[in-house]
């Protein structure tokens, strides 16, 4: 059965996504549009595959003014969809009926999937949904993406083939429409149906530069005449009539009650009140990162630790409680010891592997909290309000409200942060957006800001959270002034923006999303922090002559790190760090601080493997300084991003100068800020000489080796070269996958797989 | 310095008044008039929202901070900056449905 190409193409908050996911029973996969790192997403519709549906951006109409909205385009116009789901939303008919006259243009058959039916009633409008059709010649569904009515009826008459051809609609007035098929019919000599022409001979008309190689001298005159006429320009008269036609089909099929005040009205005197608005924003936020970083960050982080590094009691809040476990590290540790295995064996499983994947699933629990909490802001509609509330501050610095949205996002993961930066318009503004979002904490950095902060205001850690999102603010306003006062012949910019009203977010949905965050979070968890881990373990384990100097006695002590390679690296590079870590010498953070720009949760792990376990008594200054461990956030946090992030920058802002000033000032901030903290430590902890040492001594031993260890080391080896190589080459040589941290994989298999089997049906080969 | 967009002497219009969106206050509703925008990507971005001639629109939010404006046309609501607004020119309606 030949698989048909559907379209789902609608407004921005028209219920896309819950459509998409209503529709494919969430088998999605995940891509990217060619040539760019815009997501695309494609799922068979459920009950087969003969079905493949596209989401598209979401668009107001198919005049683009961002670098999504110009993907829904291309994809409508050159993709030859077999069919297009427009999905409207019945609660703003005219502005979603805007884009349906358009598509209704193209020479591809549109349905048109009437959203939000459920909620119509308690907005006090009825729609005749056969009139409605009627009037538009189109097939006309009413559904609930949200409650899933109708997502059957859709669904069968698609695959029945049960839906009204595209009979292309004639809605200008007599004239227009009349200049209209005169440019059409020249255009016929020119153009195959496949191009749309009808479509295009609007564009023609409306002067649209993508279709200026297609029009003629006469063409203008005639065009010039008939703006004459109407006083008004080209544009101007296409888009007054498109919306004279909806207004008239909405006047026909569509009543509307007076309704007593929205819930919507009602909520925003409050959000955006005039006083409460910010105050509000602040405390929700703060309710967010105490909730996350706070409650269940302290509740579980310890115990988690307990689970795989063994402890005798955890500590939750300020209280402490005896909890005796042994630790799967320890506990894995000691078996390998008492059945013959040799120590750096035993050393290898509990610190180059189960304490590398400990720091990091220990995080977990409250980025899954924090994951929640962002996508219940987004979908309840308050992120637009945020957005609304925040641009006359941000305009001032030279971005907009909508640079919002990349921060928040970024808060979970920069790559994805920076890529919605897209709904940012001016360039400027954008460019400006992209270079900042890595400055907010994002989930990664959220492990070092957690294990330190209760260090430095011990049983209030989450304030000290808190405060380094208020200085990531602080400094983003700043680099943004600066920026702008850089900045010559500033253009004006502008602020469109939708106001949604509050939605009560599907919780499948939610969680959903929250779900696919943390496996690609625990991924990358389980693949570089792996490696890296190894590396770490191997590097801090032997020195130059490849002697094994790691601990010599099983519960981990007698070790000799300080001449480890790694120690001797780490000498090299640590003098730069000694003011900013307040006169404390240490190639431990030094070296997990450069490890940073690999991942940032390797921070973390690093210090752990380095330390054995124990991060607070491996690296004493953080305790005893505390702004020295202030210091160690901040070089950590305004450093450059992950490579992912900077793949992401490089890529979203276009041009290597752009990307060489943005990263330039990152490294800036990190380094100023780091010092100067740092210095402030020397002053209140008193100067400390710096003690240095010379390099390692080589004073280890020859590792013994026997079965077991060959074994433990085999094993460990082999997931080494595997993980390298399904998650770090393979992605690599593979062109067109796996560009950012939340796609590749199944998806992207599925896709290729399905281009693979469209090659071989057209080479006639394909056998079933 | 003055900053245009910031509108210190903001007329106070009433119905039947002719002005420009970026005037009207709270509550207040307006017909559009005329367009006059330099600016062609805002022009057809506005059109695309629905901002043609003839529209009514009614100022429904005001961010805190005074700016951008929450307006509503066509059963929905956008948000525009004051600054935007300038160049759209309407005539003040009555309170709901009178002319």
């Amino acid at each position: 059965m030949d698989t048909k190409i559907i379209g789902l193409v609608g407004n921005q908050n028209a219920g896309k996504t819950t459509l998409f996911n209503a529709l494919t029973g969430m088998n999605a996969s995940v891509g990217n549009w060619p040539g760019v790192t815009i997501e695309r997403k494609e799922g068979f519709v459920k009950g087969g595959n003969d079905l493949l549906l596209v989401d598209t951006p979401g668009v107001y109409s198919l005049s683009p003014y961002t670098d999504e909205e110009k993907v829904t385009r291309k994809f409508c116009l050159d993709s030859h969809p077999e069919l297009i789901i427009n999905i409207i939303d019945a609660t703003a008919l005219e502005r979603s009926l805007y884009l349906t006259t358009q598509l209704a243009e193209l020479n591809t058959d549109v349905i048109v999937a009437l959203n939000m039916a459920d909620i119509l009633e308690a907005n006090g409008i009825t729609i005749d949904v056969a009139e409605l059709s009627a009037r538009l010649g189109l097939t006309v569904i009413r559904i609930s993406a949200k409650t899933g009515k109708g997502i059957n009826e859709l669904i069968s008459t698609i695959r029945e083939n049960k839906y009204l051809r595209n009979s292309h609609l004639k809605i200008y007035a007599e004239d227009v429409q009349k200049e209209i098929d005169h440019i059409e019919g020249d255009l016929n000599h020119e153009l195959e149906e496949a191009h749309n022409p009808k479509f295009a001979a609007v564009k023609v008309f409306e002067r649209d530069p993508y279709f200026h190689a297609l029009t003629n001298s006469s063409t203008e005159d005639e065009v010039r005449s008939i703006e004459a006429n109407y006083n008004m320009d080209a544009e101007q008269i296409i888009a007054d009539q498109r919306y004279d036609f909806v207004t008239a089909v909405k006047g026909d099929c569509c009543t509307e009650k007076e309704m007593p005040e929205s819930m919507t009205d009602k909520l925003d005197k409050i959000f955006l009140n005039k006083w409460a608005a910010i105050p509000l924003f602040i405390l929700i936020m703060a309710f967010v990162y105490f909730l996350s970083v706070g409650v269940v960050g302290s509740l579980t982080s310890d115990f988690i630790d307990a689970l795989f590094n063994g402890s005798s009691s955890i500590s939750i809040l300020q209280w402490e409680i005896p909890f005796a476990c042994e630790g799967l590290g320890p506990w894995l540790a000691e078996v390998i010891a008492s059945s013959g295995g040799s120590i750096w064996a035993a050393d290898l499983l509990q610190n180059g592997v189960i304490a590398g994947f400990a720091a990091v699933i220990n995080f977990l629990p409250q980025l899954i909290v924090l994951f929640y909490c962002m996508a219940f802001l987004e979908a309840s509609g308050y992120m637009n309000r945020i957005a609304f509330f925040l641009d006359k501050i941000f305009k001032k610095f030279g971005l907009s409200g909508k640079s919002i949205i990349p921060f928040i996002v970024g808060s979970g993961c920069s790559v994805p942060g920076v890529m919605s930066a897209r709904t940012v318009e001016n360039e400027k503004e954008r460019n400006l957006t992209i270079a900042l979002t890595p400055f907010i904490p994002c989930s990664a950095k959220l492990p070092i800001i957690a294990l330190l902060s209760s260090v430095i205001f011990p049983g209030f850690g989450w304030v000290v959270s808190l405060s380094v999102y208020f200085l990531a603010i602080v400094i983003i306003l700043i680099t943004a002034l600066i920026a702008k006062h850089l900045r010559k012949n500033a253009e004006e910019t502008s602020f469109i923006s939708e106001l949604p009203s509050y939605k009560w977010p599907n919780q499948r949905y939610a969680w959903h999303e929250v779900f696919d965050k943390s496996i690609s979070f625990l991924k990358r968890a389980g693949t570089i922090i792996f490696l890296c881990s190894f590396a770490v373990w191997v590097l801090t384990r032997f020195n130059w002559a490849w002697q094994y100097v790691g601990p010599t006695v099983v519960d981990g002590s007698g070790s000799d790190i300080g001449s480890s390679m790694l120690a001797g690296i780490g000498k090299v590079i640590a003098f730069v760090f000694i003011p900013a870590w307040g006169g404390n010498y240490s190639w431990g953070a030094t070296v997990s601080a450069l490890q940073g720009l690999i991942a940032k949760e390797q921070v973390v792990s690093s210090l752990s493997v380095i330390s054995g376990g124990e991060i607070l008594k491996g690296f004493p200054f953080f305790t005893t300084n505390p702004l020295a461990a202030y210091s160690f956030i901040c070089f950590n946090l305004f450093s450059l991003p992950c490579f992912g992030a900077l793949a992401a920058m490089k890529k979203e802002l276009g041009s290597r100068k752009a990307f060489l000033e943005a990263v330039g000032v990152e490294f800036l901030w990190s380094f100023t800020l780091s010092t100067l903290i740092g210095l402030l430590g020397w002053g209140e902890a008193g100067w400390q000489a710096p003690v240095i040492e010379g390099f390692g001594t080589m004073s280890g031993a020859y590792a013994p080796a026997n079965a077991i260890d060959g074994v433990i080391l085999a094993v460990v080896l082999l997931a080494v070269l595997l993980v390298f190589y399904f998650f770090v080459l393979r992605p690599r040589i593979m062109p067109g996958k796996a560009s950012c941290r939340d796609e590749g994989g199944k998806g992207a298999r599925l896709i290729e797989e399905y281009h693979r089997q469209k090659e071989k049906e057209s080479n006639g080969k394909y056998k079933k | 310095m003055s900053i245009p967009d910031e509108h210190p002497h903001r007329l106070s219009l009433k119905p039947g008044d002719y002005g420009h969106l970026s005037d009207l206050k709270r509550g207040q509703r307006a017909i559009v008039i005329d367009f006059h925008n330099n600016n062609a990507a805002l022009r057809r971005h506005l059109l695309d929202m629905g901002i043609t001639k003839g529209v009514v629109v009614e100022v429904k939010k005001i961010a805190p901070l005074g700016d951008p404006v929450d307006i509503k046309l066509r059963g929905y609501e956008l948000a525009l900056r004051r600054q935007d607004m300038t160049g759209i020119d309407i005539r003040v309606l009555g309170e709901k449905y009178g002319h």
